[in-house]
């Protein structure tokens, strides 16, 4: 078995709460990061909103209804594996990072259909056949594929992540039931599904 | 016991999930039959509830200690200052009057 407690802490207590502050160190550096893109998007809705609602028509709602489904999912069997984690229960912990890691990686798999539709639709800023013109429509796009794809990068990250860390349960290779290492995981990627909760209805359906 | 224990857990995050999908078909369903500012700020209210729900279920913030609370607390009035700022000056800034690109092109 691991040593759940490391230098310099002579306290696993103490030690959890440090893991637990590390991570919201870097989760309220995310809020600032996403924050400053969401503005954005704002600043120019509020500046164009006919071209906006006209780029908007074109994404594809269905596959944003399935994403959010699971990617809602996703977060359920992430808080699934911290709770069923802290009982020390190994089995289902493993079943619920599983699960989690099927579902992350469906919602990238869909993502990539929607993003290939995209490109054959020529919704690219700057592309001489963009569809739309309605000035704004590209900045909407411009925000969408910023948005969507640095989500995107944080969903793989988090999956490489969950990967990882099934490895490590299963082996115990780490001290999961001692440490913070399960709920660390699951703010990040809570924080991941936070982000989408707020795209969904930016890019899907305000102004539809 | 241990999986008794499953179960119980299987069925809050189950339980959980159903909510969310219903507060998303409120989104969905408030943005496609409401018209005007109704089918704006419902849906962005119903995504401001969803996500208030994951934090407190999910990320457990009620229970999180005064460190984190702190970070996570700063985080929120930053981005707080970052659009209260921003929105301040582009809702209250004077247009350019007609004429004055004219007369600067002299």
């Amino acid at each position: 078995m691991p040593e759940a407690l490391h230098e310099p802490f002579h306290d696993i207590g103490k030690q959890r709460s440090a893991e637990e502050a590390g991570i919201w160190i870097f989760l309220a550096s995310e809020v600032i990061f996403f924050g400053g893109l969401f503005l954005g998007y704002a600043v120019y809705r509020l500046r164009l909103p006919e071209g906006y609602g006209a780029a908007m028509a074109e994404t594809n709602l269905t596959l944003g209804i399935v994403n959010t489904a699971l990617l809602l999912a996703s977060s359920a069997t992430m808080a699934f594996t911290v709770w069923v984690g802290r009982e020390g229960l190994q089995r289902a912990t493993v079943t619920g990072l599983i699960a989690t890691l099927a579902l992350g990686t469906a919602f990238l798999a869909v993502k990539g259909v929607e993003y290939y539709e995209d490109i054959r639709h020529h919704l690219i800023p700057g592309h001489p056949d963009f569809p739309v013109d309605v000035p704004g429509a590209e900045m909407f796009f411009s925000f969408y594929w910023a948005m969507t794809g640095l989500h995107g990068l944080h969903m793989a990250i988090g999956l490489g992540i969950i990967a990882w860390t099934v490895h490590a349960v299963r082996s115990d290779r780490i001290a999961w039931r001692e440490t913070a290492h399960l709920h660390v995981v699951g703010l990040y990627w809570n924080l991941v599904d936070v982000v989408w909760i707020f795209l969904f209805p930016l890019l899907y359906l305000v102004g539809r | 016991m241990a999986r008794r224990t499953t179960f119980r857990l299987a069925g809050r995050a189950v339980g959980a999930f159903v909510a969310m999908l219903l507060l998303a078909a409120c989104s969905i369903a408030a943005a496609l039959l409401l018209d005007g500012l109704a089918a704006s700020v419902v849906p962005l209210g119903v995504a401001v509830i969803t996500a208030g729900f994951v934090a407190i279920a999910f990320m457990e913030v009620r229970k999180m200690d005064a460190v984190s609370a702190i970070f996570a607390g700063v985080a929120v009035c930053f981005l707080a200052v970052l659009f209260g700022l921003t929105f301040t000056d582009e809702l209250t800034r004077a247009h350019i009057p007609a004429g004055f690109e004219a007369r600067t092109g002299d």
